[in-house]
């Protein structure tokens, strides 16, 4: 193993932190809030640099890189707290479709990486099943669907949304998935706005009607790619998690550096000094669980589900730890809507909730008997 | 960055495994695993086998007898040394004055020293430390006077590691008090029966002896004792330092402890059930796993780094203070919680491990011997090595810069 960026992800990290710098300002990103509408640009400028393709093999259209370089860009871009979430919009979608091997699943995946289709799959981590709804051909042409959902991210981007069902043929059924526009009739989808002012849904479907050819793959490879993107997904929060918190303890150095009490600046007391620190040591450790997770993940390991829910757990717990921090170490400034700190302590909340909560994970990990038994 | 593990290292794991089912006799491996201090017979009797296999320098480059072994490989040796019970090897000769001997003593200093240290003939105790120089190293008071042909030594150093059983002491004194600590220190190699030295032993509180402090009253040291340039003491020590910093996590130490803890709670002690069937409890073994396993892959970063940069620092994060921390904060919870496991036992003072229950031996699950002597020695992990609040200390200064 070698931990250290090659030149390739070096230049990857730079340009995206460049990106993020230049152009995906507090300020704008207070707009776009506000608004609720989609900054287009970012995904345009997403597409165009080739990194919603930047977890993918050259065969699948990327540049040969892997779960390695798009987390790369999951952290970098998560410094910037982006309204558009690149583990739903990029790194799942391109997880699930890469991992099939049907024509409709190509054709659908270069869509994507050229940015005239928004799809993500249901996300939920990887501590519970998706409930998978039920299909039926209804005519030579057409299927309709019905059941229930599950959580979306990135709401306001989405064209489609990528839906697991089960054909139900007379007694049997067949997994299958679906590209729904998210605009069809009979999908009732529960808008919701986090608490980072990003959106997200809740959606069921009560007979939507779609095309035959929206039906992108069939049978039980469908169950393993699902599972390797929600895990894909997973890792991509987490480092994403990783930018923010990293955001948070560069902005709490330059504070408790210029912040003067007692004609001192704050930086010089110990107490405060060894806080800092302790927030150093978590984004440190979750950093490491992250490689483990990808490690695990990228070799098809059995246990990169436990690998990976062992991340989300200890990423959330100390995401919710560096983000307290942060707000305590400015003070009152830290609990102002003025200021971007108590907006990094929302969003890393955030982190910290959807796809698995801290308990959620731990529950789901003392369900593996793999722990407790020593050979 | 490139995370796929190297496959050859799994072979290893199990040749090593295999290696030391075969050869660590089972009596030593038993007193080993309870995580007393070791015998002195038994980690000579495990030096010899390891010696006879060549594996007895892992951290050491060919030329000099070692293995040449990446760190990788050394950690997993390390690991299955520590899973199986092999007594501790003499580190402080092996691991912390040899690669200085290597690296910067003179050739009669290589050929007196390393072979003994490989075969462990000659022990080594490490007199850094003084009554009021811990965390402080710099202010040292200890001195080396040269007299045209040697060093006369005088000062008072403490808590020397297994120091009663050093041949030799490595010290470092001041040689120039008319400047600053960085130039004005020096590195020894002394013998430990040298007239003027006097020992004397601190029992701790697991009640067994591994700390010693050392008297020099006029010791004379020949100027062949000296190491490297007079003055570069403190560079040295750096230098000794730095080659132990991917390690300072021990995970070796907290895998191990991690497998008896789950030992111990998987018994019914007191009647009770065991532990392992609390939910509670299962999800405390989970959350110590999940934070294991970051502590080993922030370790392989750190020696993955560590080898890149051919000793230079080349990392932003404080590899070694972050390690120190989290590993021994790690072994001081495994200890609470492997005590708490052993029930109303978990009070009981076991002096030693032995299967023969004389009259008057405690009677108690045979897994509780150990537990508390190591669950109270190790409050050190903590002090030793620099105390967890210096390594935050240095850890902020590193992030907040001169300001």
């Amino acid at each position: 193993m070698n931990f250290l960026l090659n030149e390739e992800q070096t230049l990857l990290r730079d340009s995206v932190r460049r990106y993020v710098e230049k152009e995906y300002s507090f300020a704008n990103r207070l707009n776009y809030a506000a608004s609720g509408e989609v900054n287009r640009q970012a995904l345009e400028y997403m597409v165009s640099q080739g990194w919603m393709a930047a977890g993918l093999e050259e065969s699948c259209g990327g540049f040969g890189g892997g779960i390695i370089e798009s987390c790369l860009i999951a952290e970098e871009l998560g410094r910037a707290m982006p309204l558009e979430p690149y583990w739903a919009l990029a790194m799942a979608p391109t997880a699930l479709l890469s991992s099939l091997c049907t024509s409709s699943a190509s054709a659908l995946l270069g869509d994507i990486l050229g940015g005239s289709v928004v799809a993500s799959p249901i996300l939920s981590g990887v501590v519970k099943q998706n409930e998978t709804a039920s299909a039926k051909k209804v005519s030579a042409t057409e299927f309709s669907i019905t059941g229930s959902g599950g959580h979306v991210y990135g709401l306001n981007a989405l064209s489609h949304l990528l839906v697991t069902a089960n054909i139900i043929d007379g007694n049997s059924a067949e997994r299958a998935m679906f590209l729904v526009p998210i605009d069809s009739a009979g999908l009732n989808l529960k808008p919701l706005t986090l608490l980072d002012e990003s959106k997200a849904a809740k959606f069921g479907l009560s007979e939507v009607l779609v095309p035959a050819e929206s039906l992108i793959a069939t049978g039980s490879e469908l169950i393993a790619a699902t599972q390797y993107a929600e895990r894909v997904a997973v890792l991509g929060l987490c480092s994403s998690a990783i930018g923010m918190m990293a955001a948070v303890i560069d902005k709490t150095v330059e504070y408790l550096k210029l912040r003067k009490q007692f004609n001192t600046a704050i930086g010089k007391f110990q107490s405060l000094q060894h806080r800092i620190a302790d927030m150093k040591i978590a984004i440190e450790e979750s950093r490491a669980i992250i490689h483990r997770g990808i490690a695990m993940t990228k070799c098809g390991d059995d246990d990169s589900v436990i690998a990976v829910s062992e991340a989300k757990y200890l990423v959330s717990k100390n995401a919710a730890f560096v983000a307290a921090q942060g707000v305590q170490l400015h003070g009152a400034i830290g609990l102002t809507e003025e200021f971007v700190i108590g907006h990094y302590f929302r969003a890393l909340t955030v982190c910290s909730h959807i796809l698995g909560t801290p308990s959620e994970h731990l529950r789901h990990l003392s369900s593996y008997n793999d722990y407790f038994t020593i050979d | 960055m490139n995370l796929t593990s190297d496959q050859s290292i799994v072979g290893f794991r199990q040749e090593v495994r295999q290696f030391i089912a075969d050869n660590l006799p089972v009596e030593v491996a038993q007193r080993g695993l309870r995580a007393y201090h070791e015998e002195k017979a038994d980690v000579i009797l495990w030096m010899q086998i390891l010696e006879k296999k060549g594996w007895s320098a892992i951290n050491w480059p060919v030329e000099y007898g070692g293995t040449g072994w990446g760190t990788a490989k050394q950690l997993v040796f390390e690991e299955e040394c520590m899973r199986a019970g092999a007594p501790q090897k003499p580190i402080v000769g092996l691991s912390l004055v040899a690669p200085v001997i290597y690296t910067y003593g003179s050739s009669e200093q290589k050929q007196m020293h390393l072979p003994k240290i490989k075969n462990a003939e000659s022990w080594w105790g490490q007199c850094f430390s003084e009554p009021n120089a811990g965390s402080d190293l710099a202010s040292l008071k200890t001195s080396a006077e040269f007299d045209g042909s040697n060093y006369i030594i005088n000062g008072h150093k403490i808590w020397t590691t297994l120091g009663q059983f050093a041949d030799w002491l490595f010290l470092l004194a001041v040689t120039d008090k008319t400047v600053k600590p960085q130039t004005g220190i020096s590195f020894f190699l002394v013998k430990a029966d040298s007239p003027g030295i006097t020992m004397r032993p601190i029992y701790s509180i697991e009640k067994g002896h591994t700390l010693n402090e050392f008297f020099f009253e006029d010791v004379v040291v020949p100027a062949s004792g000296l190491v490297g340039e007079l003055g570069k003491g403190w560079s040295y020590a750096k230098f000794l330092l730095e080659n132990e910093r991917s390690w300072s996590a021990e995970i070796p130490r907290n895998k191990a402890l991690l497998r008896r803890l789950i030992k111990v709670a998987s018994q019914s002690v007191d009647g009770q059930p065991p532990l392992l069937d609390s939910y509670s409890f299962k999800e405390k073994i989970c959350d110590l796993s999940a934070r294991l396993n970051a502590l080993e892959y922030m370790t392989l970063r750190a020696m993955s780094e560590h080898e890149a940069s051919a000793g230079e620092s080349i990392s932003a994060w404080e590899a070694g203070s972050i390690l120190h921390v989290k590993g021994s904060e790690m072994q001081q919870e495994m200890g609470a919680l492997t005590l708490e496991a052993l029930g109303s036992y978990g009070a009981v003072y076991f002096p030693k491990y032995t299967t023969k229950l004389e009259d008057g031996y405690p009677q108690g699950p045979e897994l509780a011997h150990g537990v508390a002597a190591d669950y109270l020695y190790r409050r050190a992990t903590t002090i030793y090595g620099g105390s967890n609040e210096i390594q935050r200390n240095i850890i902020a200064s590193a992030m907040l810069g001169k300001f």
